[in-house]
């Protein structure tokens, strides 16, 4: 299993937002584009702590995303 | 920069521009090659960092979400996204008699185009007349009003706070035109009400030309009228219906919009209080001077409130005339209409009248050696 969760966001600035609400609650991330995707630019934030804390602030802030790896982070 | 040339039209465009703002044009030139949002790659992720960066000082600004600031080509590009996306047909619109083109025109032609109505209410002095006007204006079939914060004119402060009151309790749209009033006047979208805010960038928020927000407190839904490439969800041929994506189809400025940012933390850092205060007391010390100086007719009110913009002519002098008169002394002050033909109208002054409009890097000696030209044009130029 993954040390690490990633989250696909639709655009470049959904995936600032995430990292920015993410991080002044002292959750880690970084961005990058996502490559294996046939989407456009789909940008992707990973995570290396908190997952399930991080879920519940971006569905406060309402910030839309999609799981597409769920590693074994808490 | 041009020596000898004292610029008084900072309500069209302020000149100079702070030192920071050329630097961050020149930064981003030299360092931001790549499309904002579009891409992966070093140059892309750059540029796209540096936009965020400023959506985020931008929203801090006028309080509102990164997401809901859209960067425009200029102010009136802004009213045209707020108003084409979001008045719909046969809806009633209530407007001002202080209004630029850039509202005016674009309602006209959507009276044409989508059979909307609207009404025009006339600006009082008193603000409580004002207020009164625009609760009668106001109909069921009222969706949106469209009005400026200060006129570009003469200045005159329009009491935007009531007015916004009006339309938070009967659920109407409130747009404003902030052109004039940004960087003068701290401006919240939420202590204010208003609901989507149109500005340009380069004048009191010291960007360069070019630069136009439309910055949104996210309740209204505002419909592209220009589609295209957003960098997201890219396999659609429908436009992303998510903010900022769904209003900025093709490559951003990224030059321009790095210079509102630097210009917005200009004014955040100089403070927009001292900002107002420092300039005030030009238009003040202006206008000390001007009622001294025979045949001067300035066009305010002692009941009014209004920002450091003062219009004004000399008896029997067209106002192009004496403009070009200063312009030759080296004043540079707009003439004419100032794309205002209704405040004009309101007025009385359909040839228009000389605008005087200082910035923060004005100086009260200018101000005086200015009045001691307009002094001369008196005698000078030839009365019609």
């Amino acid at each position: 299993m993954n040390n690490h969760s990633v989250l696909k966001l639709k655009s470049y600035t959904n995936a600032m937002k995430a990292s920015s609400v993410l991080m002044q609650s002292g959750i880690e991330c970084s961005i990058s584009r996502t490559v294996t995707t046939t989407d456009g630019c789909i940008y992707t934030l990973t995570l290396y702590t908190d997952f399930e804390k991080a879920q519940s602030i971006l569905q406060k802030y309402r910030i839309d995303y999609i799981i597409a790896e769920e590693g074994a982070v808490r | 920069m041009m020596k000898n040339i004292i610029n008084f039209d900072n309500a069209a465009t302020t000149f100079p521009k702070p030192e920071s703002v050329k630097n961050a044009v020149l930064y981003a030139i030299e360092n931001c090659g790549g499309n904002a949002g579009r891409g992966g790659h070093a140059l892309s992720m750059k540029s796209s960092e540096l936009v965020y960066q400023t959506r985020t000082v931008i929203s801090s600004f006028f309080d509102t979400e990164p997401e809901n600031v859209i960067f425009c080509s200029s102010c009136t590009h802004a009213l045209n996204t707020a108003i084409k996306g979001f008045v719909r047909r046969d809806m009633h619109v209530v407007t001002s008699s202080l209004e630029h083109n850039s509202v005016l025109r674009t309602l006209v032609a959507m009276k044409k185009e989508k059979n909307i109505s609207i009404s025009v209410v006339e600006v009082s002095a008193d603000d409580s007349v004002t207020i009164d006007s625009f609760r009668r204006a106001i109909t069921d079939k009222t969706g949106a009003v469209i009005c400026t914060i200060a006129s570009n004119v003469t200045g005159q402060l329009l009491p935007i706070r009531e007015i916004s009151e009006i339309c938070r309790r009967k659920n109407i749209c409130l747009i404003a035109d902030g052109a004039q009033a940004c960087g003068h006047i701290p401006i919240s979208l939420k202590k204010y009400g208003i609901n989507i805010l149109c500005t340009s960038g380069h004048k009191g928020l010291y960007g360069i030309s070019g630069t136009g927000l439309l910055v949104s407190d996210g309740k209204y839904n505002i419909k592209p009228f220009m589609h295209g490439g957003t960098g997201s969800v890219s396999t659609s041929p429908v436009q992303p219906d998510f903010m900022p994506d769904s209003l900025e189809s093709g490559t951003l400025n990224i030059p321009g919009i790095f210079s509102v940012k630097a210009g917005i933390e200009f004014v955040a850092n100089t403070g927009i209080e001292k900002i107002n205060l420092f300039e005030e007391n030009l238009a003040n010390e202006f206008i000390n001077r001007l009622k001294k100086i025979p045949d001067v007719i300035i066009y305010r009110s002692d009941s009014a409130h209004y920002l450091p913009v003062v219009s004004f002519n000399l008896k029997n002098i067209p106002s192009e005339q004496l403009s070009s008169y200063l312009d030759k002394k080296g004043f540079c002050l707009r003439a004419g209409l100032h794309c205002s033909p209704i405040a004009h109208e309101m007025l009385k002054t359909q040839t228009g009248t000389v605008r005087f409009s200082p910035s923060v890097f004005n100086s009260a000696v200018e101000v005086k050696n200015l009045c001691y030209s307009i002094k001369n044009a008196t005698y000078t130029i030839e009365k019609i």
